[in-house]
C-alpha cells in the first residue's frame, strides 16, 4: 500500500485530504506541523509527502530541505500546497527539489490525479 | 481545630455578644468589613462559576467544531462528477441535526465554511457554497447588509464574498461609495471579486475618494485575480473623482495600455498637480515618444517640480527629438532643472554624450563640475 504523509496545520484541509486519499486506497499518515512532520519522516519511510508551506514551528520549505538533503529519502516525491503563489516562493521551493507545487485554492480531484501520477512514476522507476 | 474554634468564638464575641457595647465608628467599621468579606466571597464564587461555565462551553464548542470539520471533510470526499446539489442534499440531514439555533455553533460552521472555501476551487468550493445556502446560513449575512452598524455590514460583505454569493452585487455596489472608509474598501474589494462580468462598474459611480491605502489593497486584489477581464482603464481617466483617475493611472502603466496614451497627454493639463505629475511619469516609463512635443509645449507654464518631472520623462523617452530643448534647459538658472536636463541629455547615450562634451567645453567652471558629476558612473541619480 502506498504510504503518503500529509503535513498540514489546517484541520479541515488535512482531514479532507486524508479522507480523499484513504478513499482511493492510500495509507495516509498525518502531521499537524513541520516539526511533527520531520519526526515522522525520521521514524518511517513514505512513498509521497504532501506539505503546506506556512506552518508553525518548522515551515514546509524546511521540511522539503530536510527531505531532499537526506540521501535516504531524497527520492521521495514532495508536493507542496501553498496559498502563497509568489514567484519567489515557488522558485525557492523548486530549487530545494520540490516535485510539484499546487497553489491554493485548488481542486481536490486534481491533487489526487497528481498524487496518482507520482505513485505511477515511482512504480515504473522501481 | 483549636485555632478554628478560637476564631469563631472571637467573631461571635465581636459581632454578637459585644456588638451593642461598641462605639458607633467600630460598629460601622465592623459592618463595612463584613460587607466587604461577603462581597469578595460572592465575586470569587461568581468568577469560579463563570470560569467553569466558560471552560465547559469551550470544550463543548471544541468538540462540536471537530464534529463539524469531520462532517465537512466527509462532504468533500465525493465523486468529482456528482452535482453539488445532490451531494449536499445527501449530507444535509446530518448538518440539520447540529444545534444551529445556537449562535456560537452557527459561527463555527460559517467560519469553517468561509475559511476553507478560499482553499478549494472547482466542485469542492461549489459544494461548500451549496451547503451554506441550503442551511440558510446566508440569511443572517443578507440581513446584516441592511444593518445600521458598519462593522456588521463589513462582516456580512466579507462572508458573502468568501462564499461567492454573487446575487448581492447590487447591494454591495451601494456600499462602494459609503462614507465610512473601512466599509467602502471592503465593499470595493467584494465588488471586484463578486461581479466578474463588470468588476470595475463601481468606478463609474464612486464619489468618495479611493484613499492611497485602499488603492494599494485594491491593486493587489485586482492584479492577483488571474481570471478577471481587464478593462480599458483610460475610460476613467477623465473621471471627476481625482482618486479614480490616479487609481486607473496605475493600471494603465501596470498593464501597459498604450491606447491610453492620448488620455495621458490630455492629463498634462489636469488641475491636480499630483495627477499631472503621475501622468508625466507614466508617459516616461511607457516611453511615449508621441508625448514629447506635448511635454515641451506645456513645460513653460509648470511649477518647478512638474518641470523636473518633464525633464526626467524626456530623458526616459530619449528619442533625440528634444535634445535642443534639453540643452536650453541645461542652462537654466534653477539648479535642479539644470541637473535634470543634463541627466536627460546623458540618457540619450551617444548623442547625449557628444552634447555633454560640447556643453563641457563651452561651459564655465561650475557647469563643468556639474557635467563631471553627471558623467560619473559611480553616482546614481
Amino acid at each position: 500500500m502506498t504510504k503518503v504523509l500529509i503535513i498540514e496545520d489546517e484541520e479541515l484541509m488535512i482531514k479532507a485530504l486524508e479522507f480523499r486519499l484513504k478513499k482511493d486506497g492510500y495509507d495516509v499518515h498525518l502531521a499537524r506541523d513541520g516539526a511533527q512532520g520531520i519526526e515522522k519522516l525520521n521514524s518511517d519511510s513514505f512513498d509521497l509527502v504532501i506539505t503546506d508551506i506556512m506552518m508553525p514551528f518548522v515551515s514546509g520549505l524546511e521540511v522539503v530541505s530536510h527531505i531532499k538533503s537526506n540521501p535516504m529519502m531524497k527520492e521521495t516525491p514532495v508536493i507542496v500546497l501553498s496559498s502563497i503563489g509568489l514567484e519567489r516562493v515557488v522558485m525557492e521551493a523548486f530549487e530545494l527539489g520540490v516535485d510539484d507545487f499546487i497553489t491554493k485554492p485548488f481542486n481536490l480531484g486534481e491533487l489526487v490525479i497528481r498524487v496518482k501520477k507520482f505513485v505511477r512514476q515511482k512504480d515504473v522507476f522501481n | 481545630m483549636g485555632i478554628e474554634f478560637s476564631v469563631s468564638n472571637y467573631l461571635h464575641d465581636l459581632y454578637i455578644s459585644r456588638l451593642s457595647s461598641h462605639p458607633l465608628y467600630i460598629f460601622l467599621s465592623l459592618f463595612i468589613a463584613l460587607f466587604c468579606v461577603i462581597g469578595i466571597a460572592e465575586v470569587l464564587i461568581y468568577i469560579f462559576f463563570r470560569r467553569g461555565k466558560e471552560f465547559y462551553k469551550r470544550k463543548r464548542d471544541a468538540d462540536l467544531k471537530e464534529r463539524i470539520i469531520t462532517m465537512l471533510a466527509n462532504i468533500l470526499v465525493f465523486n468529482d462528477h456528482d452535482d453539488p446539489k445532490v451531494v449536499v442534499s445527501h449530507f444535509l440531514p446530518r448538518f440539520s441535526r447540529l444545534p444551529l439555533y445556537r449562535k456560537s455553533i452557527r459561527k463555527i460552521l460559517v467560519a469553517e465554511l468561509s475559511n476553507n472555501h478560499a482553499n478549494f476551487s472547482g466542485r469542492s468550493a461549489e459544494v461548500l457554497t451549496e451547503l451554506y445556502l441550503q442551511l440558510n446560513l446566508d440569511k443572517r449575512a443578507r440581513k446584516n447588509l441592511n444593518s445600521r452598524q458598519w462593522d456588521k455590514q463589513i462582516e456580512a460583505i466579507r462572508e458573502l464574498t468568501e462564499m461567492s454569493i454573487k446575487d448581492e452585487c447590487d447591494k454591495v455596489l451601494k456600499f462602494t461609495d459609503a462614507k465610512h472608509p473601512q466599509l467602502r474598501i471592503e465593499a470595493q474589494i467584494a465588488f471586484v471579486k463578486l461581479c466578474a462580468d463588470n468588476p470595475f462598474r463601481f468606478l463609474d459611480t464612486v464619489k468618495e475618494p479611493i484613499l492611497d491605502w485602499h488603492q494599494l489593497i485594491l491593486f493587489e486584489v485586482i492584479t492577483k485575480a488571474e481570471t478577471m477581464a481587464r478593462p480599458r482603464f483610460a475610460y476613467w481617466l477623465n473621471s471627476a473623482n481625482d482618486s479614480v483617475v490616479s487609481f486607473c493611472l496605475k493600471f494603465v502603466e501596470y498593464y501597459q495600455q498604450f491606447d491610453a496614451l492620448p488620455n495621458l497627454i490630455y492629463l498634462l493639463n489636469h488641475y491636480n498637480l499630483k495627477i499631472r505629475g503621475a501622468a508625466i511619469e507614466i508617459l516616461g516609463r511607457m516611453e511615449a515618444e508621441m508625448a514629447e512635443s506635448h511635454l515641451v509645449a506645456v513645460y513653460p507654464h509648470q511649477p518647478q517640480k512638474i518641470k523636473e518631472k518633464i525633464l526626467n520623462t524626456l530623458g526616459l523617452i530619449a528619442s533625440g527629438g528634444c535634445l535642443s530643448f534639453l540643452t536650453s534647459q541645461a542652462k537654466s538658472k534653477e539648479f535642479p532643472l539644470r541637473l535634470a536636463a543634463l541627466r536627460a541629455i546623458k540618457a540619450h547615450r551617444k548623442d547625449g554624450r557628444e552634447m555633454l562634451d560640447t556643453l563641457y567645453n563651452e561651459g564655465v567652471l561650475q557647469d563643468r563640475a556639474i557635467i563631471k558629476h553627471i558623467l560619473d558612473g559611480r553616482i546614481k541619480a
